[in-house]
């Protein structure tokens, strides 16, 4: 990490945000030669499922979920032309992809795809999510329920809010060979309370996964497969999954549940580790207090509790997401862009904002606010003028989009973010 | 299914007042039945602030009403002390506001009999640094705060250990009335689709707000104003007391401690019908701005619920808001209408829910030729196990001091540990009522707290189907119904730190658990392109 407090020579882009966009938009600038500094809290992509959505669900009522995801962007961009997805090519949306699952691979976080199709796997839930890149450690579980195979579903003691006997109860119907499994992990009374990311770590240690095998082989029977909760190790998952899977000698899978999870953990981790690797000056965990332009370009003021540095760039791309992640903000009147004040698109009232059912189909109006940007993902006023020549916007701040509903958070956050840095690479060589 | 039950009293509404009287009853000897239609509190007896008035608010208006709240309340200390936290209240008279109100207030409080002690404002910082400055006058007066659900499953579970049934989810459908009296109430589970007749020798209606259409049913008219009042509750405690502005009755004057949390209310609006009522934007935005005249910060205060209630007013059509009809209760004899066997209590307050039971008890028995007095003013309400869990604070306290091994908190914002869940399942059968979330939100504090429970119902769901209470889909179901129930009173305040909850608790339960299409879990489809 660098704490460079007087730097001559500006950066070319600094990135706003640590989620998965403005990660994504860190890695991709990197890898295209860019000088980058990134900072940004990055609390919030630990809630990330892990599971990279591209797109599901188009119109949102229609409850049937697309098998080929580009078949559904295609009608997608054709019927909202506002969509952030619009504004990025097919063919920046496939390097996009292969960029990032490049990257992830080669830090140790591999991913598993079928280019064209969707995948579903099943949750801690009981409940069958669709999505597009699962961690590897998961897909087995989707040739399992693809087949039915005879699979046992083990959960561990003190694990709360994962009950293997749930999820073969909810999914007796669609997933028969389904059978349930309670074990008290090594080393635990299995009367206290277990915290999945110790747990996740606990399993690197080799005597933990033998110990854990041991109590799961006699319950394997007739079972092809092996579901757990996501706990196969943080910085090493692939191999925690292959010692067990030897162990018990038939393939395992993670299922995905509630939030702050394994899976988001390892996200976080592999994003803070390669960064600063790659020669990105990351300040992780640090707050961008402000940001102001001068004829050089840009300065932000970031730091921990209060400013502490500034860090100067030619170019500037916003990737603060939305309520959650800290770039939106809901005031009891209106919608407001935490750090600039941009204009956000939004409903005109916030009797507007929700519908009263929870799970009305067309969601929830306040999700489709957002920065408005150009074809070049620049922020733009009700007028059309953009903000700065140089300020761009990715992720989930975009308007006219509701990644939660239509089951497309990663695919928005890093197409977005890859054809953002594409413009931000013409515009630094036209400026 | 269906059955046919003979039962002395018939008690429709499973609200404080029908439990209330349920419990008076049976101290007298005489078993009874109440049904109800949800679940027990579901009308106004939940859809309040939780205030035991010390009657001064009605004082200048409706001393009858006054001098009911205050002897209620001085009695209610003593004989349910475990559902009261007598926090004392503070009426203040805020700058800019007729005085001519504050001017007569000490001198009504004594003429109904109510004890108010006059403070200065600099002494009025001190107590309650919440409120504003430009206090011109200030009284520390007798209201308390009650805990509704407590006092209605204490009533309830005391009335059910002297001989009365509770049967949950049976709405009434029909009456078949024969010569001038009701000989059998017909009651329809359409959930389970379960019919019952009932053969009561008397009937009483504590319907509440829904107390004319059951005398409909009997062929009666009882025209009804039905008036809604919204109430959002606060992320902390604000004040200490009952803080109350010192003016005549009107909206958003009245802020009740709860535990750790406070309660603003209410706004005032008339309404045709008593069902599918939501906290709207307008109500919260207006209970924000007149509570910031009397506590300022109260305009920044994050906010984390809001829900509504239907006054039961009897009266006629032509009153605009429903706070000028007295809030006094009401109790008919139905006979003068040619129905001997019914009788009509509604109206009234959640703090005189004991005296409208003890005066509908004293008909009932006359009409049974049955001489024995009330004796719920002088025996206390016993405290049951299964009560406590819906006191804010108690749960955590529990958990504290039992540290049971393996008793995992399943909610961590109100701290409910799995045994009071437990503790609270075992109960549900004896009440007709299915094992679920919402039962159990009834009865404890899950859900309750900031994250409004898009955490702990994953965990409780996942607890009922290891404890075998749910099978096959039934938790997806259950866990829908529960976060739709929730949204009903978070919709109104999502914005601050609320709406990134709200935004997280879509994240996980649509992003990723799929929940808004739920016939599709059932089946394998995917269309293709």
């Amino acid at each position: 990490m660098t704490n460079d407090t007087n730097i001559s020579e500006p950066y070319d882009l600094a990135v706003i945000g640590t989620g998965m966009a403005g990660m994504s938009a860190a890695v991709l600038a990197s890898g295209r030669g860019l000088r980058v500094a990134i900072a940004g809290l990055t609390g919030e992509i630990l809630f990330s499922s892990g599971l990279l959505d591209f797109l599901a669900i188009h119109p949102l009522t229609e409850a049937d979920r697309w098998e080929n995801p580009w078949a559904a962007i295609d009608r997608l961009v054709h019927e909202e032309p506002n969509h952030p997805y619009a504004r990025v090519s097919v063919a920046q949306m496939r390097s996009a992809w292969s960029d990032l699952l490049g990257f992830l691979d080669r830090w140790g976080l591999p991913y598993h795809r079928r280019e064209n199709e969707n995948l579903r796997i099943i949750t801690s839930q009981g409940t069958i999510k669709t999505s597009y890149c699962i961690p590897i450690t998961m897909s087995a579980g989707v040739l399992g329920f693809e087949r039915n195979l005879p699979c046992l579903i083990v959960d561990i003691a003190g694990l709360r809010g994962f009950s293997a006997t749930q999820i073969v109860q909810s999914l007796r119907d669609v997933w028969p060979g389904l059978r349930a499994l309670h074990v008290v992990f090594p080393e635990t009374g299995g009367m206290g309370e277990l915290y999945p990311e110790m747990t996740a770590r606990a399993m690197e240690n080799p005597l933990i996964r033998r110990q854990l095998a041991d109590v799961v082989r006699p319950g394997l029977g007739d079972a092809k497969v092996v579901g757990l909760p996501a706990i196969l190790g943080i910085s090493d998952s692939t191999m925690v999954l292959r010692d067990l899977e030897e162990r018990l000698g038939v393939p395992v899978f993670e299922i995905p549940g509630i939030p702050p999870s394994v899976p988001g953990i390892r996200l976080k981790e592999t994003f803070e580790r390669a960064l600063p690797e790659m020669g990105v000056c990351a300040h992780f965990q640090h707050r961008v207090f402000g940001l102001r332009t001068d004829a050089a370009g840009f300065r932000l003021t970031v730091g921990r509790m209060a400013p502490e540095t500034e860090i100067a760039a030619r170019s500037v791309l916003l990737a603060t997401g939305r309520f959650f992640g800290g770039g939106l903000a809901a005031e009891r009147h209106r919608v407001r862009e935490s750090l600039l004040d941009l204009p956000v698109v939004q409903p005109q009232d916030r009797s507007e904002w929700h519908r009263p059912d929870f799970f009305d189909t067309r969601g929830h109006p306040i999700h489709r606010a957002g920065i408005d940007v150009d074809a070049a993902f620049r922020p733009i006023g009700p007028s059309n003028d953009v903000y700065h020549p140089l300020l761009f916007a990715a992720g989930s701040i975009l308007a006219h989009q509701d990644w939660i509903r239509s089951k497309s958070g990663v695919g928005i956050a890093v197409c977005t973010a890859y054809a953002a840095v594409d413009r931000v690479v013409e515009a630094l060589k036209n400026a | 299914m269906s059955t046919v039950e003979e039962t002395p009293v018939l008690i429709i509404g499973g609200g404080v007042t029908g439990v209330g009287l349920a419990r008076d009853l049976t101290l007298r000897g005489v078993p009874c039945t109440i049904v109800e239609r949800r679940d027990v509190n579901s009308g106004a007896s939940g859809g309040n602030h939780g205030l035991l008035h010390s009657g001064c608010r009605y004082v200048l208006q409706d001393v009858e009403t006054a001098a009911e709240c205050m002897a209620e309340n001085e009695l209610l200390k003593r004989m349910a002390a475990q559902c009261i936290e007598p926090t004392g209240g503070l009426f203040v008279a805020m700058n800019g506001e007729d005085l001519a109100h504050a001017g007569r207030f000490e001198e009504a409080c004594a003429e109904s009999g109510i004890d108010v002690c006059r403070v200065a404002p600099e002494e009025v910082l001190e107590m309650e640094p919440a409120v504003g400055r430009g206090v011109l006058a200030a009284y520390l007066t007798p209201d308390a705060v009650v805990d509704p659900f407590r006092l209605a499953f204490e009533n309830l579970f005391d009335a059910m250990a002297h001989g009365a049934k509770l049967m949950c989810f049976s709405p009434v459908e029909a009456m078949t009335v024969v010569n001038g009296a009701i000989r059998e109430v017909t009651l329809h589970n359409p959930a389970t689709g379960d019919i019952q007749h009932i053969r009561p020798r008397i009937v009483v209606n504590a319907a509440g707000a829904w107390a004319g259409k059951i005398a409909h049913l009997a062929g009666l008219s009882l025209p009804m104003v039905y008036s809604k009042g919204t109430l959002v509750i606060s992320h902390e405690r604000i004040a200490e007391r009952v803080l109350h502005r010192l003016r005549p009755p009107a909206d958003g004057d009245i802020l009740v401690p709860g535990g750790t949390v406070s309660i603003a209310g209410t706004s005032s609006l008339r309404v045709e019908e008593p069902d599918r009522l939501l906290p709207t934007t307008d109500e919260v935005d207006m209970l924000v701005r007149e509570m910031g005249v009397m506590v300022p910060d109260f305009v920044q205060t994050r906010l984390i619920r809001a829900y509504c209630g239907v006054r039961p007013l009897v009266g006629t059509h032509a009153v605009a808001d429903g706070r000028s009809i007295r809030r006094n209760f009401v109790l008919i004899d139905h006979a003068r209408e040619g129905i001997h066997n019914l009788v009509t209590i509604t109206g009234g307050k959640l703090t005189t829910y004991r005296l409208m039971a003890e005066r509908t008890a004293d008909l009932v028995c006359e009409k049974l030729r049955h001489a024995v007095s009330c004796t719920t003013g002088t025996v206390p309400l016993p405290e049951h196990a299964a009560c406590q869990w819906s006191e804010p604070g108690r749960a955590p306290r529990y958990w504290m001091k039992a540290q049971q091994a393996g008793d995992l908190l399943l909610c961590e914002c109100e701290m409910v540990p799995k045994s009071a869940i437990d503790c609270i399942l075992e109960t549900l059968n004896t009440q007709h009522v299915p094992a679920g979330l919402k039962a159990i939100g009834v009865r404890s504090r899950i859900g309750k707290g900031p994250c409004q429970g898009a955490y702990c119902s994953v965990r409780i769901i996942s607890h009922l189907y290891d404890r075998g209470w749910l099978q096959g889909r039934q938790g997806g179901d259950e866990l829908a119904a529960f976060l739709r129930e929730r949204w009903k009173g978070m919709q109104a305040v999502l914005w601050g730190e609320q709406m990134r909850h709200a935004e997280l608790q879509e994240a996980i339960h649509c992003g990723l658990f799929e929940m808004e299409h739920p016939h599709v879990q059932a089946r394998q489809s995917t269309k293709s392109g």
